[in-house]
């Protein structure tokens, strides 16, 4: 006991901030969120190798080191076995119960702390309601400022991180600011204090940027992953080309029945497609293959969805119309004709479609990545926009399993190239040559 | 101990470069430190002892680029022949003339006044990052935070096939190191080189005067990625300011332009976003990075053509887009 204490005073007499320059990690400091959960049972951990030297042992009897930054707090009682069901009223009541075991508010700022970590398994990191019922667990009065001195030298220290805690989680979960939380932290903690300043900060910069999304995502995102993927197709064909029609399977009413075609309610598949898409197609050469490539990632805020593109060759046409246009100034006003005259010829520029590395001719998200559904996809598509689909051989790029996706990050299949390998720093620097006002390198073992 | 308002730094300063009061009672009892300098928000410091100061940091900055970089960097350094070794040798005058003079050099061109710029017409634009030439990626850097050793996001640059850059990578919030001063984890952000000008400082930009509006030719994945224009000023207060703004993608493999005006730009430090608000000035900007914003666990990939710069007259929207309101004395910018 007087161990720790000892500790605490020693820091107090020294003048910390000269002393704690660096920040040494000791082998008993928390290095990550797990180290951090005081419940769990550690009986497991120290029976397998029973600590032989005596740093180990003292460690274990006192504990980690808790530093001043940090606190330690227990989530008991949101295990507890009363709770039946884990929502937002049982969340709500795990509050009050706290609120009446201890009127005092004892050990408020670690409940809160821990109610923090602890929102997402109730499911309630997304709501306003709980927020302010945490908020509500402040004693209002004995943190109030007097003063703007106090406020300079940040008085209460821990009870304003943790309110500018409380208040950086709703921003980063995206909850519209209300005015009634600037209140209830204005009552608590004063009109000038950090908290409220900081929640005052998030309801001036909030509107600035809710209106900025040029492709716009509606606030309450559905639930279904068929509506999710609906919008993620419109978010990425609509403003490239209005006549976009995305097409649900399962609402087509004609279903012939001898395609092997998956009649259970979870998988689906929507795709688009736009008349421009057809001409396309009917343009390009036979004996050239499709791809279809995927899947590749779309966002809707924070969720993820995977897509499949149908894509064909850029032609020679389109190369040959593309390095025309590069050419042509349209600055240049000295030639100007009309299309009126007898003679003229229309220049029509390449659709949106026809990219540098493909024609794109149809994207799709699938609910379940069967390569029957895919099968299903060519054959609708086949069936009711493009009938000379079938002339074409359609080759599968797909790569269907996302380990291979992630193992593809450090692996660029253009390592073996001299030119763009970049070596490693401290190579690149060892090997820099030394100009004449660095003496010679002592070092006999490298041979030159 | 809680207390902290003045920040004391423990190397020895020349004698020049002491303030003219330490302080009005009993210096040698009250002065913790003799013969240093002690900064304080009132201690008197003119703009060359501020421009010294931040020097003496941003030359260590620019050596000790990255961790990895600073261990061969310090081995390297240890090989230098001190001063008093050039001056036996006889070599001083050719230090001089070796070292000092193209740095003045280069110096007096950045003082030389500026008003001899081309003129921009308006919709005129000027590529910066050209990335059809694959030589661009070698100016590019990039740093997540596992770098940081905070979290474990891998991020790489990497050309693809077909004249465009590929930022991609795996973003996880996991926090690996809490005692760090990082209080969350979950970024990957693209920089790019740093303007340098004499003497190891930051230059001023002087070409983006006439423009208007930054453009960006990029096939997203429907993430929110953020736009920085890194401003470091001559000021050990400032040397994380930015000016930073969203680039919105929309997923898809169809390619977007990202056409973003100056005056949306918000200013920015240490990624918060500042209470002062001003326009952003290009003449300021030493750095450019590109960084994802929203830190959801999952892959990234955004493929960026080409970043130039337009001048666009037609923006008659407004001069700066947000608010310049002064603040009540004693703010304090804490979060």
């Amino acid at each position: 006991m007087l161990f720790r204490l000892q500790s605490t005073l020693f820091l107090s007499l020294r003048r910390l901030p000269t002393l704690q320059s660096r920040i040494y990690a000791s082998s008993t400091a928390p290095r990550s969120d797990e180290d951090w959960e005081q419940d769990q049972n550690r009986k497991d951990k120290f029976d397998d190798n029973p600590p032989e030297n005596e740093e180990a042992s003292i460690a274990s009897m006192i504990g980690p080191y808790i530093s001043s930054k940090q606190m330690a707090f227990h989530t008991d009682q949101f295990d507890s076995a009363h709770i039946r069901q884990k929502n937002k009223q049982a969340f709500l009541d795990v509050i009050e119960a706290y609120k009446v075991q201890f009127p005092n508010r004892r050990g408020h700022v670690e409940f809160i702390r821990a109610a923090l970590r602890r929102m997402p398994d109730f499911g309630v990191e997304r709501d306003a309601e709980s927020y302010k019922k945490l908020l509500s667990v402040f004693p209002f009065g004995p943190y109030r400022h007097q003063s703007m001195l106090q406020v300079s030298v940040r008085f209460w220290p821990k009870q304003n991180e943790t309110a500018s805690a409380i208040v950086s989680a709703m921003e980063s979960q995206g909850i519209a600011p209300d005015l009634e939380v600037v209140h209830m932290l204005r009552e608590i903690f004063g009109p000038w204090a950090h908290p409220v300043r900081r929640f005052a900060r998030f309801l001036y910069w909030a509107p600035k940027f809710m209106n900025k999304n040029p492709y716009p995502i509606p606030w309450e995102l559905p639930d279904s992953e068929r509506a999710l993927a609906k919008l993620a197709l419109q978010r990425m064909t609509s403003t490239v080309d209005m006549e976009t029609k995305i097409v649900d399977i399962h609402s087509a009413s004609d279903n012939s029945p001898d395609v092997d075609h998956p009649v259970e309610e979870h998988s689906w598949l929507l795709y688009t497609h736009t008349p421009k898409q057809t001409k396309l197609v009917s343009t390009l050469a036979k004996d050239r293959p499709i791809y279809i490539e995927g899947p590749f990632a779309v966002y809707l805020r924070k969720k993820q969805m995977k897509y499949f593109v149908l894509k064909a060759d850029p032609t020679e046409e389109y190369r040959k119309k593309k390095q025309e246009l590069e050419k042509f100034n349209t600055d240049d006003v000295s030639n100007l004709r009309s299309p009126f005259q007898p003679g003229a010829t229309l220049y029509i520029p390449p659709s949106v479609h026809e990219l540098d590395d493909g024609f794109i001719l149809s994207l799709c998200i699938i609910g379940k990545p069967y390569t029957s559904l895919i099968n299903c996809w060519l054959y609708h598509l086949r069936k009711h926009h493009m009938p000379n689909l079938s002339q074409f051989a359609v080759v599968d790029k797909t790569k269907l399993t996302d380990a291979k996706q992630t193992d593809r990050f450090y692996t660029s299949h253009l390592v073996g190239t001299p030119e763009f390998t970049i070596p490693h720093d401290t190579k690149r620097i060892a090997e820099a040559p030394k100009p004449w006002w660095f003496n010679d390198d002592p070092d006999d073992d490298k041979t030159k | 101990m809680y207390f902290r308002s003045s920040l004391r730094i423990i190397t020895p300063i020349r004698y020049y470069l002491q303030p003219y009061a330490t302080s009005r009672s009993y210096s040698i009892l009250n002065n913790p430190y003799p013969n240093c300098q002690s900064l304080s928000a009132s201690s008197p410091l003119s703009q060359p002892c501020r421009t010294f100061m931040f020097w003496r940091a941003n030359i260590n900055r620019e050596l000790y680029g990255s961790p990895t970089k600073a261990l061969a960097t310090k081995k390297r350094r240890r090989l230098q022949k001190s001063m008093t070794q050039i001056i036996r040798e006889g070599n001083l005058l050719r230090l001089f003339k070796e070292l000092f003079v193209p740095e003045i050099s280069k110096w007096w061109k950045q003082v030389q006044p500026w008003d001899r710029r081309h003129e921009f017409f308006h919709n005129d634009y000027l590529v910066i990052h050209d990335f059809s030439n694959n030589d661009e990626i070698k100016k590019w850097t990039v740093r997540t935070d596992l770098d940081e050793g905070v979290g474990e996001s891998t991020a790489e640059l990497v050309p693809s096939g077909h004249g465009s850059i590929l930022f991609r990578g795996n973003i996880s919030s996991k926090m690996v190191n809490q005692n760090t001063l990082y209080n969350k984890s979950g970024f990957a952000i693209m920089f790019s080189e740093r303007l340098l000008g004499s003497f190891l400082m930051p230059a001023h930009q002087k070409g983006w005067t006439y423009f208007t509006h930054i453009l960006l030719r990029i096939r997203g994945d429907g993430r929110f990625y953020e736009i920085r224009f890194h401003t470091p000023d001559h000021d050990h207060h400032h040397w994380s300011d930015m000016y930073s703004m969203v680039l919105y993608t929309r997923g898809g493999p169809y390619w977007s332009t990202a056409k973003i005006p100056f005056a949306q730009f918000f200013r920015n430090n240490m990624g918060r976003i500042s209470d002062k608000q001003h326009p952003f000035q290009p003449l300021t900007c030493t750095q450019m990075s590109i960084s994802v914003l929203d830190a959801a666990d999952g892959p990234f990939e955004l493929e960026i053509g080409e970043i130039s710069l337009l001048r666009d007259l037609r923006y008659n929207y407004d001069k700066f887009a947000y608010e310049q309101y002064t603040l009540p004395p004693y703010t304090t910018t804490y979060n």
